[in-house]
């Protein structure tokens, strides 16, 4: 069995190599991909959006509306884990909420986390300017509640991030990116159009604020599912019992 | 820089496989993906190399460990 599934993933494998030789190369400014769209959203990225990291107005702004679905995507797994998680009779992880009492690691993470945090605050702000957005802001924040819910332990760490803000936190983010959307609606433009804002600036930079509002809208919805899944996953759903 | 990246990704990902301890394949796996980060940002898809290094190499990890408290530890086959 264990052959035939080597022979089965070989043969797969060189088809994916084969299927390989005929992408273009990287870099190729004649490969299809190239040719259409995507000159017009390098080249109008400024001038639309006044925002030079064209990743971010591709994101936000081109495509607001992918986003806003994949935004929704992470949220749904969240509340799929929470179905599957909580309720159950699976047991909480009494091994991964329980403090550990060691100075070091104790000290190391309280120095780390605002550090990581203000670091994410940065990801999110300056998303227009370099790498990074709200998702990976939004995970970063994640990251550094995680570190303190492992470390510190699941009680010393409630004040932090409480648990049951998890999943409202999520669904926070995504009315706060869906309301950026539908407020542009009654003032004339379609949906997710932020240069309809009501805030009295002018079209690209109103879309420039619009992505700003937008990234801080999956900046919280990332930040509220992560948390929630991982919390879900230790405790088994259940609060106040340790 | 590049085929090195290739063949160090490869080889994490075939040792994750191979070994019996669980706690060690989650470990490869987020140098697989903190790998494949650094291979993203050289390829020029820095927004996605950071995506990959705070969720494949970070959060998935993390999450990884949080399930095997919940199974055994080491794999059958």
């Amino acid at each position: 069995m264990k052959a035939l599934t080597l022979l089965v993933l070989a043969a797969l494998g060189l088809v994916m190599l084969a299927a390989g030789a005929g992408l273009p190369l990287y870099g190729d400014a004649s490969s299809p991909a190239s040719l259409h769209v995507a000159d017009d959203y390098v080249r109008g990225s400024m001038k639309d959006a006044h925002t030079p990291n064209v990743v971010t107005t591709m994101i936000a702004d081109y495509r607001g509306f992918d986003t806003l679905g994949e935004t929704m995507v992470v949220f749904s797994a969240g509340l799929a884990c929470m179905l599957l998680l909580r309720g159950g009779e699976r047991r909480p992880v009494p091994a991964i909420g329980r403090p550990r009492n060691n100075i070091v690691t104790d000290i190391v993470t309280r120095a780390m986390i605002p550090v990581i945090q203000l670091f994410a605050l940065y990801v999110v702000f300056h998303g227009h300017y370099s790498p990074g957005g709200g998702f990976q802001g939004g995970a970063l924040i994640a990251t550094s509640i995680l570190l303190a819910r492992m470390v510190l332990g699941f009680e010393r760490s409630q004040y932090l991030f409480p648990q049951r803000l998890g999943t409202p936190l999520g669904l926070l983010g995504i009315a706060f990116y869906a309301g950026v959307g539908l407020v542009a609606l009654p003032f004339g433009g379609n949906l997710l159009d932020y240069s309809y804002l009501p805030l009295g600036l002018p079209p690209h930079m109103l879309r420039n604020w619009g992505i700003l509002f937008v990234e801080i809208g999956v900046a919280l919805a990332v930040t509220g599912t992560l948390i929630s899944i991982f919390d879900d996953l230790t405790t088994g759903g259940q609060t106040g019992e340790r | 820089m590049i085929p090195l990246l290739f063949v160090v990704a490869i080889v994490a990902a075939i040792v994750a496989l191979q070994v019996t301890d669980l706690l060690a394949a989650a470990a490869l796996l987020s140098a697989f993906s903190f790998v494949v980060a650094l291979l993203y940002s050289a390829l020029g898809a820095v927004d996605v190399g950071f995506n990959e290094a705070v969720l494949g190499a970070g959060v998935t990890g993390v999450l990884l460990v949080v399930a095997l408290f919940h199974t055994r530890r080491s794999s059958v086959d």
